[in-house]
């Protein structure tokens, strides 16, 4: 089946490094892309996605607080969390919002991993 | 690279003062110098081929793991220090203590396949430096932390590094909350901006600084802050202590505050008594309770002739006349917080004498004395008294200056009377109340006639005549008193009366002897007072020559004697000498003005008669009047002075008297005598009328006058009226004098005292 | 005397931008494993200035002094990186990473040292990022302390080699509750910027499987 993917990275070579794994490993899969965290939760509402990629390190909120308010209205989303920044309390966090953490730059096996996972829920 | 290129470096590896090693991609070891081989207590040849942590036999730090990855793959260089590390290297404690080491890694060789290890001892450098820190820590720390001020180190950009405990305590912040935070964090207000500039300056503060900083809570505390600035290894810190000061501070704006207060209502008392100190026209002394003076006003300086504080230091005592010296000597022991009133003479700047009405008090330790000036009052009476005592050093007791005495006393209380009236008066239309006012307009008028009436009493006593001398019935007079009597003695006194028959008439004036009976019988009430009995004598009895010289000027003749007599307390001898006296009387304040028996006296003596007082203390007092005798419409038996019917034609005479009663009794006489007065009260009043051409006759003239005196005048007139006569009155002790110097044709004088009686035959005999 | 700018087009700042990124976020999981505590990185702002505009931005942004760590690069890449912090927060920061039971005469002793390696984690972190990244090798030196101000800190060195290029980020670190900005600024000539930009291509294109963009 054919889920919708919401990427969610400021940065526009993050977003198409993540669609290319995308392309990759899930060819037939759509995709939204959104560039802060604002657009990401209007894009939630006026069509939900099915998975949600977000990069961690952007400006105003990061992607850990986006990743609750999109767990909030959609309990049940699949997110993953990238990020170069493994520190500890950025996993914890990930771990608690029921999310997965990929470090950046993007490994292709872990993206596959996380994709295998959100396409049995 | 041949052996001896190649030594040289090989030697310098193991040559040099710190460890090295090579290791490759897997951190195996490559070369291991001897420095390292001594470090780690593992030689090269253990350690060759082995990863690092196999040659060390312990896990290394993820770091140092890092970093050798970093090197070998990326070319990445980097510095580990123990700063960070407490331990990157299991190196063993060398001398019982840990080497401490820093260590840094470079790739090395092709990139991506080795790098350098280098392991730097810095046990002692850094031991040292620690120790030395330590030490200074600890000297510091044990100074700083102890200190019960609060010490504050900020950087040169003004954030705070460190802060102590007493610090942490004042302002209630634990040291984390505020370390890298501006200064004004932890003070809570920004005001040492400038002072810290100041001092980062290299300037040392001058003064401590005071600020106002806040606890935590919101608390005020006041501050006092020194500062001072310290380098160490390139950075610049100033390190201040800020001391609270804030009980100190309330402390002093209260005191202030209250300082301000009391001193602004010292200032106030303090102004106004200043003011009355110095513009006072009363003396003020202060002096301590012994006497010595400690400060006088300006208004006893000038008085007593002192400048400014000459009399400081000296005793109040000796500012007393000598005489009065006891009396001040009394009055200062019973002084006390009440004020004390007493009148005593101080000798004045220019040597004479000044009555002072002093009031003074004891406070503390020191008394305080105002005194008023009462000289003038005082000479007045004194001159009063005098005047009295001159005329009454004449043999004849001069009637007119007793009854003066009396009618003034009169007087006064009739003017006290109309000046009552109209200030009540002045008030009311003052307020605007006018109703009621003819009461006290009615009073005032009524007052103002009796003391018209007074005068025209005086007047007529004057002239020397009876005001109604009438021939009267002793007897019957005082039989009709009866009653009078009675009542007026009250029922503690019997009154008697014994009452010769035959004595005859008495020329006398029958309202003035009734009066004179009554207050006679009044005396001899209060002299028994637990009561007593009251005899009221009549006889007749002739007094001769001899006797009549004893009787103060009496003629000699035939009297009707009146006497009253009780069994009081009588009289001493020297009392007895002075009961005429006017003003004197031995009855307490407010019982008797003193002016009774000087009165019926006068009475007497103008009658022609006579008063005599007899007593004997313990036995009572008897007096007696004596009245000529007289028969029924028959004129009075007068002495030699008669009063011829007057002869003037119509002269006129000048009379230039400053005492105006005095003059007023010359001018009467004149009229009496029937010539016209003018009257004079100094040379400049007589002068304009002595030049004029008005027709004079005599001038009356005081030699004494103000101004120019009596001979001058005398020169002047008769410059200009060379006949006018002149009669000049001089003093006894002028007499002679006069009489030589100036005395000339045309020119006569009479002594004061004199009686009007001489006056006026002086006066006919000039004018004749 | 002008230089001709190497312009990069708005994706290649991007990927520079996301490349410094990573490296970043990389040095503070490197410094939250020294120090202990969360580290927690804004993210970089990156301009590309001359090294003129570069002085000018920094003197506008810190009028005070500056402490700096730099170091040197080679290879494929050539330039010299710095981070910069206002020297006034250098001991705020050496504070942060030391720990807080120093004293403080020990800190300021152990200041430089601690500067340095905190520096080094971070430009590593970064240099190296981009350096694997762009799958080439530089050679990095050991750290140095330099003190200046938006003026002269980036006078170091011989000027002329490194050029009059400079790519400008603007970094925030959260460590213990304590702001501290820092600035990281990589100094490159021309020719290094040239291969920069081959580099970000070749990136970019594998990245994002796009062919290259305009």
């Amino acid at each position: 089946m054919t889920k919708r993917v919401l990427i969610v990275d400021d940065s526009r070579l993050a977003r198409m490094a993540v669609i290319k794994g995308l392309g990759q490993l899930r060819p037939g899969w759509t995709y939204v892309e959104a560039a802060n965290p604002d657009e990401a939760v209007a894009s939630m509402r006026a069509s939900a996605a099915d998975v949600a990629v977000i990069d961690f390190n952007m400006p105003v909120r990061d992607g850990l607080a986006l990743a609750g308010e999109l767990r909030e209205l959609h309990p049940d989303l699949p997110i993953a969390l990238l990020s170069a920044n493994a520190q500890e309390e950025i996993l914890n966090r990930t771990a608690q919002l029921g999310a997965t953490f990929l470090t950046k730059p993007l490994n292709t096996a872990a993206f596959g991993a996380f994709l295998d996972t959100a396409t049995q829920q | 690279m041949s052996d001896e290129n190649v030594k040289w470096p090989v030697l310098g590896f193991d040559a040099v003062d710190a460890g090295l090693a090579v290791l490759d991609r897997e951190t195996r070891v490559r070369a291991w110098n001897s420095c390292l081989a001594s470090l780690t207590g593992i030689s090269a040849e253990l350690a060759m081929g082995k990863t690092l942590e196999q040659t060390l036999g312990a896990e290394i730090s993820p770091r140092l793991l890092t970093s050798l990855r970093q090197a070998t793959e990326l070319g990445a260089s980097s510095t580990l220090s123990h700063a960070l590390h407490p331990s990157l290297l299991p190196l063993p404690d060398r001398l019982g203590r840990p080497v401490l080491h820093n260590v840094t890694v470079t790739p090395i060789g092709e990139l991506g396949s080795y790098c350098l290890l280098h392991v730097a001892d810095i046990t002692s450098i850094a031991l040292r430096e620690k120790v030395l820190r330590e030490r200074q820590n600890a000297r510091y720390d044990a100074v700083v932390d102890s200190a019960p001020d609060a010490i504050v180190t900020v950087d040169a950009g003004g954030a705070i590094q460190w802060i102590n405990k007493a610090a942490e305590s004042s302002f209630g912040y634990a040291s984390a909350e505020v370390v890298g935070r501006p200064l004004a964090a932890l003070l809570g207000v920004d005001g040492l901006g400038q002072t810290l500039r100041t001092v980062l300056q290299g300037a040392a503060l001058a003064r401590p600084v005071e600020i106002i900083g806040q606890h935590k809570d919101g608390r005020r505390i006041d501050l006092e802050v020194s500062a001072s600035r310290w380098a160490s290894h390139d950075r610049v810190f100033v390190t201040a202590i800020l001391r609270d000061i804030t009980a100190r501070k309330l402390a002093d704006r209260t005191l202030r505050r209250l300082n301000e207060t009391l001193e602004n209502i010292a200032a106030e008392r303090t102004a106004d008594r200043d003011r009355m100190w110095l513009l006072s026209s009363d003396l003020m002394i202060v002096a301590r309770r012994d006497g010595v003076i400690t400060a006088t006003n300006p208004a006893a300086n000038l008085l007593l002739g002192a400048t400014d504080d000459r009399l400081v230091g000296s005793n109040i005592r000796d500012l007393f006349m000598e005489d009065d010296r006891p009396g001040w000597d009394a009055a200062q022991e019973k002084l006390t917080s009440a004020s004390l009133r007493f009148e005593l003479r101080v000798t004045a700047s220019d040597g004479k004498l000044r009555w002072i009405d002093w009031n003074a008090v004891a406070a503390d330790e020191f008394l305080q004395a105002v005194g008023r000036d009462i000289t003038s009052e005082k000479e007045a009476e004194f001159a009063l008294r005098s005047a009295e005592e001159a005329l009454r050093q004449s043999q004849k007791m001069d009637a007119i200056g007793q009854l003066t005495g009396g009618i003034a006393h009169d007087f006064n209380n009739l003017l006290a009377g109309v000046i009552g009236a109209m200030e009540i008066v002045k008030r009311r239309l003052h307020t605007g109340r006018t109703e009621d006012l003819t009461r006290f307009t009615d009073a005032a008028i009524g007052s103002a006639n009796r003391a018209a009436a007074l005068t025209h009493r005086l007047l007529a006593f004057a002239r020397q005549q009876p005001l109604n001398p009438q021939p009267h019935d002793i007897n019957e007079l005082i039989v009709g008193m009866d009653e009078l009597l009675r009542r007026s003695v009250g029922e503690q006194v019997k009154v008697r009366t014994f009452l010769s028959p035959s004595i005859g008439l008495a020329a006398t004036d029958g309202n003035q002897l009734e009066n004179a009976i009554l207050n006679l019988v009044i005396n001899a009430r209060d002299a028994m007072a637990d009561g007593g009995t009251i005899d009221i004598i009549t006889t007749s009895t002739k007094v001769n020559l001899r006797q009549a010289v004893s009787m103060d000027g009496v003629a000699p003749g035939e009297y009707v004697c009146v006497s009253v007599k009780d069994t009081g307390t009588g009289m001493p001898a020297e009392v007895m000498a002075k009961a005429f006296d006017p003003f004197f009387t031995t009855k307490p304040i407010g019982k008797g003005t003193g002016l009774g028996l000087s009165m019926i006296y006068g009475f007497a003596k103008q009658s022609k008669g006579h008063a005599r007082i007899e007593s004997e203390v313990g036995r009572g007092t008897t007096v007696t009047l004596y009245l000529p005798r007289t028969q029924a419409g028959a004129q009075p038996i007068a002495g030699e002075a008669v009063l011829q019917a007057p002869s003037g034609k119509g002269e006129t005479v000048l009379v230039i008297e400053d005492d105006a009663s005095v003059r007023m009794l010359i001018t009467e006489v004149l009229h009496e005598l029937g010539y016209a007065a003018i009257e004079a009260a100094d040379s400049r009043g007589a002068l304009p009328i002595l030049t004029s051409d008005a027709r004079l006759d005599l001038v009356i003239s005081d030699v004494g006058l103000p101004g120019m005196d009596g001979k001058k005048l005398a020169e002047i007139a008769r410059q200009h009226r060379p006949t006018l006569r002149i009669l000049f009155v001089t003093g006894y002790a002028e007499h002679a004098k006069v009489r030589d110097e100036f005395l000339s044709e045309g020119m006569d004088m009479i002594t004061k005292p004199f009686s009007l009686d001489t006056l006026g035959h002086k006066v006919r005999e000039m004018l004749a | 005397m002008t230089q001709a700018r190497v312009p990069l087009s708005e994706l290649e700042i991007d990927a520079l931008t996301e490349l410094l990124n990573i490296g970043v976020s990389k040095a503070a999981t490197s410094l939250r494993d020294l120090i202990g505590t969360h580290v927690a990185l804004s993210v970089p702002h990156l301009a590309l200035l001359s090294r003129e505009e570069a002085a000018k931005t920094m003197t506008e942004r810190e009028a005070n002094a500056l402490v700096g760590v730099h170091q040197s690069f080679e290879g494929d890449l050539q330039g010299r990186a710095l981070l910069i912090f206002p020297e006034a927060k250098s001991l705020e920061l050496v504070r942060a990473v030391a720990g807080g039971d120093l004293s403080l005469e020990d800190i300021i002793a152990l200041e430089h040292e601690a500067l340095a390696e905190t520096g080094n984690i971070i430009l590593n972190n970064c240099l190296a990022t981009m350096a694997n990244l762009l799958k080439r090798r530089v050679k990095i030196s050991l750290p140095k302390i330099v003190h200046g101000t938006g003026e002269t800190i980036f006078n170091i060195g011989d000027t002329s080699e490194e050029g009059d290029s400079a790519l400008f980020l603007y970094i925030d670190f959260l460590i213990r509750d304590r702001d501290i900005r820092g600035y990281i600024t990589m100094l490159m000539d021309m020719p290094a910027l040239f291969a920069l930009r081959e580099l970000l291509r070749e990136f970019i294109e594998r990245t994002s499987g796009e062919t290259r963009a305009e």
